[in-house]
């Protein structure tokens, strides 16, 4: 409400936001699959302004690193923080459900295309949900979840224990959430 | 770039292979538990929690722990192995005994780049002065600390948010602390009540949002040109001020004439006795047009002085759209005089305009329908002409022939506004 009245419609419209929502981008994914999105929001990804900046787009942005599921994911996030009408309240809920659907996978190819985009907010979420996977647990829970081998001898292990035998108590049991 | 062995396990690895950026970003939402027993994953994982940019040990920590550990020689173990910049560090110290180590940690900390300190100690502790060359703090968080500001201090160029609860400091100190922190936007000063601060000078360019406890002298604005936001309880009473007549010497004039980008003022009575202090003049000789919502607590209308500074800031502020008050009512009933004098007042100023055109809420809590607060309402009522909202909150819970009676009076009550509703709480759901 707030944020309608400091800017309302046709007064004090800066008029190179404007044209970034009307002009498009088309970015192209490591399997060639195309998609359009708007300029204001593809710029919310720095290395993508960046590149806007430099002009050396021409038209199409080639994203080698980032495949056509994940880049679908990546520009729905985006579309919903460039939104006009959307309350800071309403994308904070957006995110929280954005990333609590995805499955361990998702979450790494994520992870991996906004820190290649550097989208920051998309980031910290995402990492924030890999940590919650991670928050109370046992050793061994956590490396069944993130199939992390262990390559230290139980020798070792032991010794290692024993130096942090404080960080060692009161973690949950081992079920899964 | 390390290479790793090729796994031909159905479900690959793939949090080991994240970039170190996203480790450690991942790392840092974890607790310190949660983040050191990473080390033992693999080998891979051995050091990778020893860059974790925030070192947490808060009550979560402390709770977590066994009794039979000491967290002194648990925080040693974690700085020696901590490699790179430490952002964030928090610290509660709940024990009342001495913590040799705590200033030998600030000292390590001092070179360590740190950005947001939490200190917060359960019995009043004195700090080094090792703390006064964190150069890279944006927030300090201290609760119960004596400090003593070092003539060498250079000031903090890069701190935006202060927080000091039961802080001890010579007066004069902590004008000079602020007035050094140029980059200051926020600051919540707690003073305990053994150490009132009796009075304080703000030279802060850049606040934005100041609040402050326990203050019991004068708050001179020096600089606060930017100040949007002010909440401020004083503990100054009746029979520390004066407020005669003739407005000369006004302290309404003198404090609010600092605050051009007020938007929000919270103040309890001590404070608006301040203000009072020196004549309230009618309306002050310029607008604070920014003045959006303004929060009050009066003594039950048992000062005149109380009313004729609420009534001086409404009338001050064209602008405002909220207004709250509530009545703190003396343990003692108000003379029949004293009373009286209110009603006067507050009836001559029906004559006189006040220019209430943006009021759409106004909210009373404790109201107890004596007759200074029915004219009050009265005044407000006749003189807001897009009020939407009137809540009283009655002080007795529970329906009462006497609150019907009140409920009655205000119904009838002449509305400047046609939409104005008024709510009529008789019950403690606030």
């Amino acid at each position: 409400m707030a944020r309608k009245n400091r800017n309302p419609v046709g007064k004090n419209v800066d008029p190179e936001a404007q044209k970034k929502k009307t002009r498009t981008l088309t970015l192209k994914s490591s399997d060639g699959q195309e998609f359009s999105i708007s300029e204001s929001a593809a710029v919310l990804s720095i290395a993508i302004e960046n590149m806007v900046e430099d002009d050396c787009a021409g038209g199409v942005i080639p994203l080698p690193l980032v495949d056509g599921g994940t880049l679908a994911r990546v520009i729905t996030y985006l579309n919903k923080h460039a939104e006009d009408g959307a309350s800071d309240e309403e994308k904070r809920k957006f995110d929280e459900e954005f990333v609590s659907g995805m499955e361990m996978g998702v979450l790494f190819d994520v992870v991996l295309a906004a820190n290649y985009l550097d989208i920051r907010g998309l980031l910290r979420e995402v990492r924030r949900r890999i940590a919650d996977r991670m928050k109370n647990k046992s050793v061994e829970w956590v490396r069944k979840t993130f199939h992390i081998e262990s390559d230290f001898t139980p020798e070792e292990e032991e010794q290692m224990k024993k130096e942090f035998a404080w960080a060692w108590e009161g973690v949950d049991s081992d079920v899964d959430d | 770039m390390e290479r790793t062995r090729v796994r031909r396990s159905f479900e690959a690895d793939r949090i080991s292979k994240l970039p170190c950026n996203v480790i450690d970003n991942i790392l840092k939402f974890l607790s310190l538990h949660d983040a050191v027993r990473t080390s033992i994953l693999s080998r891979g994982w051995r050091y990778k929690w020893v860059t974790i940019p925030f070192l947490v040990f808060d009550w979560d920590f402390r709770l977590k722990l066994d009794r039979k550990y000491n967290v002194e020689s648990i925080i040693y173990q974690i700085l020696f192995l901590h490699k790179g910049p430490i952002v964030k560090f928090t610290l509660f110290l709940a024990d009342s005994g001495l913590c040799p180590g705590l200033n030998n940690w600030l000292h390590f900390l001092s070179d360590h780049r740190v950005e947001e300190l939490t200190l917060k100690c359960v019995t009043h502790r004195s700090i080094s002065h090792h703390l006064f060359t964190f150069d890279h703090l944006k927030h300090l968080y201290l609760v119960n600390v004596e400090l003593r500001l070092p003539s060498t201090f250079k000031g903090f160029g890069s701190l935006v948010r202060l927080h000091l609860s039961g802080v001890q400091f010579v007066p004069e100190d902590l004008d000079r602390f602020i007035a050094k922190c140029p980059m200051l936007e926020y600051m919540d000063l707690r003073i305990p009540v053994d150490h009132m601060l009796s009075d304080l000078v703000i030279d802060a360019p850049n606040l934005k949002s100041f609040h402050i406890s326990g203050i019991r002298g004068s708050v001179y604005f020096k600089n606060a040109s930017c100040l949007k936001e002010m909440s401020i309880t004083s503990c100054l009473t009746a029979m520390d001020t004066t407020s005669e007549p003739g407005d000369n010497n006004s302290n309404m004039i003198k404090v609010l004439g600092q605050l051009s980008s007020i938007t929000s003022l919270k103040s309890n009575r001590g404070f608006l006795l301040y203000l009072a202090s020196g004549g309230v003049p009618q309306k002050l000789p310029f607008n604070l047009n920014h003045m959006r919502v303004l929060v009050l607590d009066v003594a039950g209308f048992e000062h005149t002085s109380e009313v004729r500074s609420a009534l001086c800031l409404i009338r001050s502020s064209p602008n405002l759209q909220r207004f709250e008050i509530t009545m703190n009512h003396p343990l003692n009933t108000p003379g029949v005089d004293r009373l009286e004098a209110t009603i006067q007042f507050l009836k001559a100023q029906q004559k006189y305009e006040i220019p209430l055109r943006c009021l759409e809420i106004v909210k009373m809590f404790i109201f107890s329908g004596v007759k200074p607060e029915m004219e009050f309402v009265k005044l407000l009522l006749l003189s807001a002409p897009v009020l939407r909202k009137l809540e009283i909150n009655y002080m007795h819970p529970g329906v009462t022939e006497k609150g019907y009676k009140i409920l009655k009076e205000l119904l009838s009550l002449p509305r400047a506004s046609t939409r104005a509703e008024i709510i009529f709480q008789d019950r403690y759901d606030i």
